[in-house]
């Protein structure tokens, strides 16, 4: 059995679900809000980029800028709009999550309404795609040189905005608790604010390299929520690192894993949606931290004998 | 009347519905020790809290300075000079000792005096030098509410309100922390301090309010509170 396709697969979706549980990983972690609509971040990104290249003829970068500021827009709308009231009203979390679902769905039927009316119910962006170099089977296109990069540098990015700037200090002291974080002077709503511009960006610009990787729909987004948690829950919910470990483990399993289930085990390709739930019931139930809380550092230190 | 840089006028303050004090009226004396002694859920920390706007006004003022800062954001008094040192979840756990202490200074912005500051800190609480890189949720009892005592300081604030910061502690440290409030007031700030263990506190203050039931009950110089014979028997008489 040739791996390479399927394994080449995997790291790209991987990538992109790393890319789309970013902006899930970190408003989750400073609001607590299981924000559902995060769905239609994608899904904006993806159309507003497609869009962009197809129809006014700019380059993907462009676009992808766009997409940015466009998610990021209707992530901070989101929040000024519905959740910030609801959260200063005392809103418990259960509220704002069916609060989430709510807002998911208008934005998804208005996004149908507008790709109806302007037949765009599927859509991809016509980027200019090229074979750079092979591995077994499997291609490796401009696009992997896009979608890695990316996502790779947007978890620099993020870390080093998080454990080395004052604004990034300021969000983890907010989500570790709000209240004594105001006592310290922290603006509260004005970091929120940048919060939600940072996540809402990251995920369009993953709607945007997804747009260039496959088809989309407006209920593209939706359809992809239940592995964007998963990737998020699988890294604890609060790592950018374990994201990274989430969204990869995410797709070698939906992909590679299928394929050598369905080699060797004859398990059928259609039962690939069910992977995420699986992962998702499988950590709540037996490591509800996630991978970020498992200490590798401290477990190697053990395991080569130096342990502390 | 004395100089108060802080005063209560007639506070009812709660949770969404819930009223817990009522019709507080407390003086908070400029470059003194007021402490406010009570048992168990008497709104001591509520009433601290609603110092800082964390809780729910139902009538009444805080003036801070001649000024109404009722409605003020919490995020707002910490930039006008109020500290607070609470009395559970008071660091940062995922935060590194350093990071909870810049955290104390994030609304200063005289960097090299922030920088001198950190050096007296880590020189006064040397064992925060040494867990500087270490997550504060590691921290012991002991070392973490020194960590949030000092993050307070950073603040350089005017006036700090601690909610007993030598509650659960071993004696060595509360001889420590006791130690350490004394010098704070040495240096000028005003201290509002609740305390449980009633002996200790009305010994060091200056003005002592008893709390019970979400009221004030009684109140005096902490000195005349501990002679005065309705007090020992009412709050200290079982110890
Ligand atoms: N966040 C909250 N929401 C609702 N009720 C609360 C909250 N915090 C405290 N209470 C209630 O308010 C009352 C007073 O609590 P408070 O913590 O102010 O008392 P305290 O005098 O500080 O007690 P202790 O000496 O135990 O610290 C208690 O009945 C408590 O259950
Ligand atoms: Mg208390």
């Amino acid at each position: 059995m040739d791996i390479s396709v399927p394994l080449m697969n995997s790291l790209t979706l991987g990538s992109l679900y790393t890319l789309m549980a970013l902006g899930l990983t970190m408003s989750f972690s400073v609001t607590k809000i299981a924000n559902f609509a995060h769905a239609e971040l994608v899904t904006l990104g993806g159309y507003v980029t497609a869009l962009l290249v197809n129809w006014m003829g700019f380059g993907l970068a462009e676009s992808l800028v766009a997409a940015f500021f466009a998610s990021a827009l209707l992530a901070l709308a989101m929040d000024e709009l519905v959740f910030k009231p609801l959260t200063r009203r005392g809103s418990r979390t259960l509220y704002l999550l069916v609060a989430s679902i709510g807002i998911g769905l208008i934005v998804r039927y208005i996004l149908y309404i507008y790709a109806d009316l302007n037949g765009i119910i599927t859509i991809q962006t016509k980027a200019d795609i090229q074979i750079v170099s092979q591995v077994g089977r499997a291609a490796i296109t401009t696009m992997h040189l896009w979608i890695f990069p990316v996502t790779i540098i947007s978890v620099i990015l993020l870390h080093v905005m998080f454990h080395y700037t004052k604004v990034g200090k300021a969000l983890r002291a907010m989500a570790d608790n709000e209240d004594l974080a105001r006592v310290s002077g922290i603006r509260i709503y004005r970091l929120r604010r940048i919060m939600w511009v940072i996540a809402g960006g990251i995920t369009g610009v993953a709607g945007g390299l997804w747009s260039a990787y496959s088809v989309l729909t407006p209920e593209a987004g939706w359809q992809a929520l239940l592995r964007i948690f998963a990737a998020s829950i699988l890294g604890g919910l609060v790592s950018f690192w374990g994201t990274i470990a989430g969204g990869i483990i995410i797709g070698l399993a939906e992909n590679l894993g299928i394929s050598i289930a369905n080699e060797f085990f004859y398990v059928n390709t259609a039962y690939r949606p069910l992977v995420s739930f699986i992962i998702i019931v499988v950590v709540f139930l037996f490591k509800p931290t996630g991978l970020a809380g498992i200490d590798v550092i401290g477990w190697i230190k053990r395991k080569m004998g130096k342990g502390e | 009347m004395a100089d108060a840089i802080i005063q209560a006028r007639g506070i009812t303050a709660g949770y969404g519905k819930a009223i817990i004090i009522q019709d507080v009226n407390i003086d908070i004396e400029r470059g003194k020790i007021t402490a406010i002694v009570g048992p168990n859920g008497s709104g001591k920390s509520t009433f601290l809290k609603t110092i800082f706007g964390l809780t729910r006004v139902f009538k009444g003022q805080i003036i801070y300075e001649g000024r109404d800062i009722t409605k003020m954001l919490p995020e707002e008094r910490a930039r006008i000079g109020l500290g607070y040192v609470p009395q559970v979840n008071n660091v940062f756990p995922n935060l590194t000792v350093e990071e909870n202490l810049e955290m104390g200074a994030y609304a200063r912005t005289d960097k090299e005096q922030v920088k001198a500051d950190l050096e007296e800190i880590y020189s006064v609480f040397p064992i925060l030098r040494e867990r500087k890189k270490q997550k504060a949720g590691s921290l012991s009892g002991g070392e973490r509410q020194m960590l949030a005592m000092a993050m307070a300081l950073m603040g350089k604030p005017r006036v700090l309100l601690l909610d007993e910061p030598a509650a659960a502690l071993a004696p060595k440290v509360v001889t420590q922390i006791f130690t350490k409030i004394k010098e704070i007031v040495a240096s000028g700030v005003t201290i509002l301090l609740v305390e449980q263990h009633a002996k200790r506190a009305l010994n060091l203050c200056d003005m002592g309010y008893v709390m019970a039931g979400g009221r004030v009950v009684m109140k005096g110089p902490g000195k005349e509170l501990l002679a005065d014979e309705k007090f020992v028997e009412a709050f200290l008489g079982k110890r």
